[in-house]
């Protein structure tokens, strides 16, 4: 179970570390937007391996502020990259 | 059970390492939208999976299902809503898309004289004015 948990680490963290490149290097304001998404799903899921590697439930209550924030977030800039106001 | 419960977190984090693959490697940002929002939802949805049939709680249960079903509603919502603000800010498309089927809405009036406006319907022509228009016109 511990090969597991660490070939699942490993795995998120490349994929953090690929939508980061994307954050960083994005040609537009929405694609940088995108991966501000897509990092908060790879947190609530590095969350959820934490979660199942210790044995504590409460961990997951964390992955579900950062994924109300995530997405609150994502809707947020996407509504002023339309409007232009908040 | 154990087996299972690896098994689903292995299938979750390779669909997340497929949507971060995806991010990078698709040459446009609806292509890299449509990528990162439907492979990430699947991958959280196997790990989600995974943490119910590890715990078989009540209390995990319930906050599992609760959390799975507000990614498989907010993810669409929050792509669909980058998507239009994408479009309305005339992110370019990829050089060879060739359906763009809202295009009359934010195309310039001035590219399509009058006499042209007849002949020209839905050429499918990468080469088309608008098309480049939109591709010289950077934020």
């Amino acid at each position: 179970m511990s090969t597991v948990i660490a070939i699942c680490l490993a795995m998120l963290g490349v994929s953090l570390l690929l939508a980061f490149v994307r954050l960083v290097r994005g040609p537009s304001l929405p694609d940088r937007v995108v991966a501000l998404d897509l990092i908060a799903v790879i947190a609530v899921a590095l969350v959820i391996v934490l979660d199942i590697q210790s044995n504590v439930i409460v961990f997951l209550d964390a992955g579900i502020v950062v994924a109300l924030v995530g997405f609150v977030g994502s809707i947020a800039f996407a509504r002023y990259l339309e409007r232009r106001v908040l | 059970m154990q087996i299972a419960v690896g098994t689903m977190m292995i299938i979750g984090c390779t669909f997340l390492l497929l949507a971060s693959i995806g991010i990078i490697r698709m040459p446009d940002l609806f292509m890299r939208m449509s990528a990162s929002a439907k492979a990430g939802t699947l991958g959280i949805g196997c790990m989600l999976i995974a943490l119910m049939l590890h715990f078989r709680d009540g209390a995990v249960v319930t906050k599992s299902i609760l959390v799975i079903s507000f990614f498989f509603l907010m993810s669409p919502v929050a792509a669909h809503m980058i998507a239009r603000a994408g479009y309305v800010l005339r992110v370019p498309l990829w050089k060879h898309s060739i359906v763009d089927e809202a295009k009359h809405l934010h195309a310039p009036k001035a590219i399509v004289p009058e006499w042209a406006e007849n002949g020209e319907e839905g050429t499918g022509n990468p080469h088309d004015p608008d098309d480049e228009m939109r591709g010289m016109m950077d934020r």
